[in-house]
């Protein structure tokens, strides 16, 4: 009795939490496949009748959402890879190396994160555009650096700190020089973080605007959050080519997210040391 | 095989002196303990030997080469952690091949070493398992393992059963003391229990706060201890130690705070009416019945047995001491019993900041 009370006072909130998180997804999903007319009912109907694919294929077949959708890819994934080395070696400087000016430094990395993006848009705008960097991927994936980097220098110094100091004495004594030590024994250990940093940086650069709005003019070069401003015209919004878009736009986040959640919760620590 | 050297070895971090001019020397095959309370600097030494630590002066030689700026690897060295410090995400074999895989050891060599020392050790069946698998003990000799691989000349232990309870850690007292015997290597080990140095050291190196305090063989520190800090870290349970003065009369006497008069042996002129303390080892104690000359009276005020033997906890000469009976004792909180020290088995020392031993 005292257990199915106790259980039910955890399992409503969380419900609920679920509830608000999960509907819109919901909403969307199912809105994908309702027919234009049946989008705009009141009282709404929650079940497509019948289902249709006419959005899927206006998105697919007669829109730049293809082409966005490759754009945003080689960007997110350009600057996740890029983000993930620098801050592996920043992360492990800050983490084992004392130096003169570490904290401050590691404090002042944050800094960037604090700026509004509104205020570095037109700076960055004439630094690429002399550069010749507007409208070209490596652009915009340097760009993405300035978001996501500091972030993830933080998080992986937390994860490399976590690393017991004696596993690395050990190792430079087998004869690992400072990068095998780097390579052979730290980098597997934070391996739950490289994947939750890897993650956090693909997300945020996926779903990133302003910055695509800004130095991605050209069609050419335009990611899927622009894209899906592009079914809002001056008169009207096709809200089923809206909801199909968003639906293919989520979908690879969700599946990483599927993928690596096991991952996540990997205990590859245990047994290193006393535990 | 090799000797170790220190010669004038200093220790600074920044203006604040760690190490202040530590000389020490651990023979061919011999097996060194390090010991004193924690931050005595002795775990610094050890990674000093080992490399881990830059040396701010002085000189460090293994087997007659100076190895100041030689790194870890070239040292010929191997160590064992406190906290085993197993790679997680290899298994055993692979911990154990890890540094003869860098030094590129053709693969047919590393496979003979691992399972030479594998069976050495025990370890033939969990050679597969990651050390998550395995238990406090078993990890414990795999980091051995991990050592013994590699050949060194010098074997470095860093307070290695301090994470084991109080069983295995006997258990593994005693392998690793057969494990030397079998190597012959020269061991450098280091650790806060004496009972570990007493009973494992061919040579103890006592420390404190960064200086050598004594450096001896097992018994020749519990019996002839070079201050009062060496006196009182070796032995459990510890010296007791009496403060007062020396009287001149005859026969000698050492009077206690609280007036209590202890007859000293004959020879013992140097002490003329100086204020000395004087030390006891419990052992040396013994309750006696009335009559008995010399004897003293103490107050019980505690008893702890533990089987063979018991501890009783007196009160007396205006201290607390201790003294072990060999036999069941049969004394109760609160009596009065008569207390007499072996004359022949008094220390003394000198009652200033050094406590330096006074030779009779």
């Amino acid at each position: 009795m005292q257990d199915r009370r106790r259980t039910l006072v955890i399992s409503l909130p969380v419900a609920l939490l679920v509830l608000v998180a999960v509907f819109p997804f919901l909403w969307m999903a199912v809105s994908a496949f309702k027919p234009l007319a049946q989008l705009y009912t009141i009282p709404p109907r929650w079940l497509p009748d019948p289902p249709t694919l006419v959005n899927f294929k206006t998105v697919l077949f007669e829109s730049n959402i293809p082409r966005y959708f490759v754009n945003s890819l080689i960007i997110s994934i350009g600057s996740t890879s890029l983000a993930l080395i620098f801050a592996i070696f920043a992360a492990y400087g800050f983490a084992r190396f004392d130096f003169r000016g570490r904290s401050a430094a590691l404090a002042f990395v944050l800094i960037g994160q604090l700026l509004p993006t509104a205020t570095v848009i037109v700076p960055l705008y004439i630094v690429l555009n002399y550069l010749g960097l507007i409208n070209t991927y490596l652009g915009l994936i340097l760009v993405y650096l300035i978001l996501t980097l500091p972030l993830s220098v933080w998080m992986l110094t937390g994860y490399f700190r976590g690393i017991p100091k004696e596993l690395e004495d050990a190792a430079i004594i087998d004869g690992a020089s400072h990068l095998g030590v780097l390579f052979r024994i730290s980098l597997p250990l934070v391996s739950p973080g490289i994947i939750a940093v890897a993650l956090y940086s693909f997300v945020a650069t996926w779903n990133e605007f302003v910055f695509a709005l800004s130095f991605a003019t050209e069609k050419e070069m335009k990611t899927l959050p622009i894209g899906l401003a592009e079914f809002s015209t001056e008169f009207d919004t096709d809200w089923g080519a809206v909801m199909a878009a968003s639906f293919v736009m989520t979908l690879p986040i969700a599946l990483i997210f599927l993928v690596m959640q096991r991952m996540f919760v990997s205990g590859l620590m245990s047994g290193a040391t006393k535990g | 095989m090799a000797q170790v050297e220190l010669n004038k070895v200093v220790k600074k971090y920044g203006a604040y002196e760690a190490l202040h001019e530590v000389d020490m020397r651990v023979e061919n095959g011999e097996f060194v303990v390090l010991v004193g309370p924690s931050g005595c600097g002795k775990s610094t030494l050890l990674r000093m030997i080992a490399g881990l630590e830059a040396i701010s002066s002085g000189a460090i030689s293994i087997g007659g080469r100076v190895v100041n700026d030689i790194r870890p690897k070239e040292r010929d060295i191997a160590m064992v952690f406190q906290s085993y410090a197993l790679y997680p995400h290899m298994t055993v074999r692979k911990n154990m091949s890890f540094a003869l895989k860098l030094a590129s050891v053709p693969q047919p060599e590393i496979d003979a070493a691992v399972e030479r020392a594998a069976s050495i050790l025990g370890l033939g069946e969990l050679l597969d398992r990651r050390p998550k698998q395995l238990s406090g003990g078993q990890r414990q000799r795999v980091a051995m393992g991990r050592a013994i691989v590699r050949n060194p000349q010098v074997f470095l232990f860093d307070e290695p059963l301090s994470n084991l309870d109080a069983k295995l850690r006997v258990q593994m007292r005693a392998e690793i003391r057969e494990l030397h015997q079998r190597l012959g290597a020269t061991t450098v080990y280091v650790t806060h229990d004496q009972i570990e140095a007493m009973t494992m050291a061919d040579k103890i190196v006592v420390m404190r706060q960064g200086y050598i305090e004594q450096i001896g063989h097992p018994l020749e520190l519990y019996d002839r201890p070079a201050n009062l800090f060496v006196a009182g870290f070796i032995g459990s349970p510890a010296m007791n130690f009496i403060e007062g003065e020396t009287s001149a009369a005859s026969p000698q006497s050492f009077v206690a705070k609280d007036g209590t008069s202890i007859t000293l042996p004959a020879g013992s002129a140097a002490l003329d009416g100086r204020r000395v303390i004087l030390a006891i080892r419990p052992e040396d104690l013994a309750v006696v019945g009335d009559g008995t000359p010399d004897a003293f009276a103490g107050k019980v005020v505690g008893v702890e047995t533990t089987g063979p033997e018991s501890v009783i906890l007196l009160e007396t000469c205006g201290t607390r001491v201790s003294l072990v009976l060999r036999e069941r004792a049969s004394l109760g909180v609160g009596q009065t019993v008569l207390l007499r020290a072996d004359p022949a088995k008094l220390h003394f020392f000198e009652s200033d900041d050094h406590g330096r031993r006074i030779i009779m």
